[in-house]
């Protein structure tokens, strides 16, 4: 079974949670935007909590086939490549 | 296309997926969930503070920041004479892109301008230089120049606009096209911060942003590159790159194992441990196979702060990395003391320096990056300089008096 249906939904829908808690503070707590660390995690949840959504959608939306075929790379082709 | 894909489909490139969303998710939700109800009654004060009109007079902050910019550069000069004393202004890449009309040896001279510096001294004051003085600079200038908006001083204007243009070519001599970019996201952040967090332009920022975008699309069009691919190139780097960098961490953990406090050199020779520079391992291994060709020996595969935890202590670090997340919120303590005319430069600052976050390990921003480094320079030139100077002037007097 293709995982990144699910994969997808479930990244996506902890996105829009997060995203729905930061617009909250925005709207009501906005003082709390004074923080540094309300910003590190906002940049980490644009950064890298979308994309990897999109990771996904990209997955189910190709040819899996042909990414299976590719294959992903272990460690001992990476190594043979380098040498 | 389908190698490109390889990374992204992490489900079946990693021995473990599901660790990739417990890093992700995992520390994001912690961290938010617990920052939410820690330094609430200081963050409201910090705020109040930043709303309230009537804190200083617009002639003591005006006064404090032109000294600020002078100060500044001054150190900026010493920095840029001491950088072109050991590294000859006609090898940097600036040079070689203004001066010359091939690129030829473009990578490799932009490593030498600072990577490859003898000296880590000078690559450390350099660093210091393009990322916490050059900002502060272009942010005092913007502060000062809206402050005197309403006696017309065309020429104080023009000489503070020529400054802001000396700082920002003498910091780029190695053409990193993301500082120029940088600048432009901290002018941003200061002006959504002079408006409360409101997103509203004035109409005076718009010459700033337009002699950024005009220098950026100057560096694109001088190194023949087509505004598509930079665009794509961009995109890439803010949205794709961060992640796959991760993905190749945690492939090499999940392979290799954890290497804990190894991870950090610094750290680890403390111990009297030999370090691992895990950028530059992961880079060489990962990078010929991403990139289809040899890479750099000195390439460094930066990931973001969660991945470089996962390769010191894998799980655990969902912890650690929450824990250090929250532990920013010290900075509040100094913040607190700030006058309001730099408390905006500060949070400038700090907003744009989170960015980095997403990309780089927690130590490198901290203190390379200029967390750190920018609050203790903003604390000493709202708390320290006018002292400073008063001292100074009060020195001169006697001696003259005398």
């Amino acid at each position: 079974m293709n995982p990144s249906f699910f994969l997808f939904f479930f990244n996506i829908t902890t996105c829009f949670f997060v995203s729905c808690v930061f617009y909250r503070l925005y709207l009501h707590k906005r003082y709390l935007f004074v923080k540094p660390s309300i910003w590190v995690i906002l940049f980490l949840h644009l950064f890298l909590e979308y994309p990897l959504a999109f990771f996904d959608l990209i997955v189910l939306f190709t040819d899996q086939k042909a990414i299976l075929d590719c294959g992903a790379p272990t460690l001992e082709e990476i190594e043979r490549y380098t040498r | 296309m389908t190698c490109i894909l390889t990374y992204i489909d992490y489900w079946h490139f990693l021995k473990f997926p599901s660790h990739i969303l417990l890093v992700v998710h995992g520390v994001i939700i912690a961290s938010l969930c617990c920052s939410i109800f820690s330094f609430r009654k200081t963050a409201y004060i910090i705020w109040e503070k930043i709303n309230n009109h009537s804190l200083l007079s617009n002639n003591e902050i005006s006064k404090n920041l032109l000294m600020s910019i002078f100060f500044l550069l001054t150190l900026s000069l010493g920095i840029v004479i001491y950088y072109n004393f050991n590294f000859p202004i006609k090898d940097t890449t600036l040079w070689h892109i203004l001066c010359s009309s091939s690129n030829i040896g473009y990578s490799a001279s932009r490593e030498k301008s600072l990577k490859l510096l003898n000296s880590s001294y000078l690559k450390y004051l350099y660093t210091f230089y393009q990322n916490t003085i050059t900002p502060i600079i272009l942010l005092s200038t913007i502060h000062y120049i809206g402050m005197i908006k309403d006696r017309i001083k065309i020429k104080s204007i023009l000489v503070l606009f020529f400054i802001c243009i000396f700082v920002v070519l003498t910091s780029n001599f190695n053409v990193t096209k993301s500082s120029l970019l940088n600048y432009t996201i901290v002018i941003l952040f200061f002006i959504v911060w002079k408006n409360n967090l409101n997103i509203i332009f004035y109409y005076m920022y718009f010459p700033f942003i337009l002699l950024f975008s005009i220098i950026i699309v100057y560096f694109f069009i001088s190194q023949n590159y087509s505004f598509y691919k930079d665009l794509e190139t961009i995109f890439s780097r803010i949205f794709i790159i961060p992640l796959k960098m991760g993905s190749w961490y945690m492939h090499y953990t999940q392979y290799y194992g954890m290497i804990g406090v190894k991870e950090f050199p610094k750290i680890a020779s403390f111990l009297s441990m030999e370090g691992v520079h895990s950028p530059n391992v992961i880079g060489k291994l990962y990078g010929p196979y991403y990139y289809k060709r040899f890479v750099l020996e000195s390439i460094h595969a930066n990931a973001s702060f969660l991945f470089s935890f996962y390769r010191a202590f894998e799980l655990f670090s969902c912890l650690i990395s929450t824990l250090l997340i929250l532990a920013l919120d010290l900075i509040l303590i100094i913040l607190k003391r700030l006058r309001k005319g730099w408390l905006v430069i500060a949070l400038s600052m700090l907003s744009y320096q989170s960015t980095l976050f997403a990309a780089s390990s927690y130590t490198t921003i901290l203190f390379s990056g200029g967390v750190m480094v920018s609050i203790f320079l903003i604390y000493f030139l709202d708390q320290f300089l006018p002292i400073m100077y008063s001292f100074l002037l009060q020195t001169w007097q006697k001696t003259f008096k005398n």
